[in-house]
């Protein structure tokens, strides 16, 4: 496996524990008849949880890899489907 | 209480993925917003053009060609044109192409995976106040 493959491997579900958590802490928030003991007892735990998510994240983020967009298309691709219909070099770069 | 049903925005998800849709589901459901969600099946763009949501969050997926597919042919047709996308994916590096390239995909935000919640809130709110 590539590495840029292996990048978005981690990170699929990476997302998805990270997001989890937040959700939960929004619930959490949100959420009454918890006695106060329970409510700090789950805050703590959540916050946990995500901080070691979020460390784990940037471990991915940091790995090395390709900075090339096309090269890391055609890695990940195995290129001709998708840099067929990936946008070409921009000519100019907007952001609306 | 009809009126404040209706009067809540209406977010379209379009992810590959059944875990981050029940999640966006679950996200959006609990900040009171009407929400749909659906896979990249060949009926996407149907299903958008009909419902005219307010926003939609679109992945653009490594490897697949269906997010870049939707978003350009959602930018081009009329009915869909005026929909503001906020695109989000795990690689920075397709986002960047994708930002570069807004003019021909459509693209109005971009966020990349894994986020805070808050961030994408605060896009999804100011994507609906620019609409």
């Amino acid at each position: 496996m590539d590495i840029e493959q292996l990048r978005h491997e981690l990170n699929t579900p990476v997302t998805i524990v990270h997001l989890r958590i937040q959700v939960l802490q929004r619930r959490l928030a949100r959420r009454e008849g918890l006695t106060e003991e329970s409510r700090l007892w789950l805050e703590d735990e959540l916050a946990t949880l995500l901080v070691a998510v979020k460390s784990l994240g940037e471990v991915i983020a940091a790995m090395p890899g390709s900075s090339d967009p096309d090269q890391f298309v055609a890695t990940i691709s195995g290129g001709r489907e998708v840099r067929r219909n990936m946008p070409d070099h921009p000519e100019t770069v907007s952001r609306k | 209480m009809e009126n404040a049903q209706a009067a809540r925005k209406h977010i379209f998800v379009i992810n590959g993925a059944p875990e981050f849709l029940n999640l966006m589901r679950d996200l959006f459901q609990g900040e009171r917003y009407n929400v749909t969600t659906t896979n990249f099946v060949p009926n996407s763009y149907a299903q958008i053009a009909a419902l005219q949501p307010d926003v939609l969050v679109i992945d653009i997926v490594v490897g697949h060609t269906a997010g870049w597919e939707l978003l350009e042919r959602l930018h081009e047709e009329a009915a869909t044109s005026g929909i503001p996308a906020l695109v989000i994916s795990t690689s920075p590096l397709l986002l960047e192409r994708a930002q570069e390239q807004a003019d021909r995909y459509g693209g109005n935000a971009y966020i990349s995976k894994p986020f805070d919640i808050d961030e994408m809130l605060d896009a999804i709110e100011d994507l609906i106040g620019s609409a």
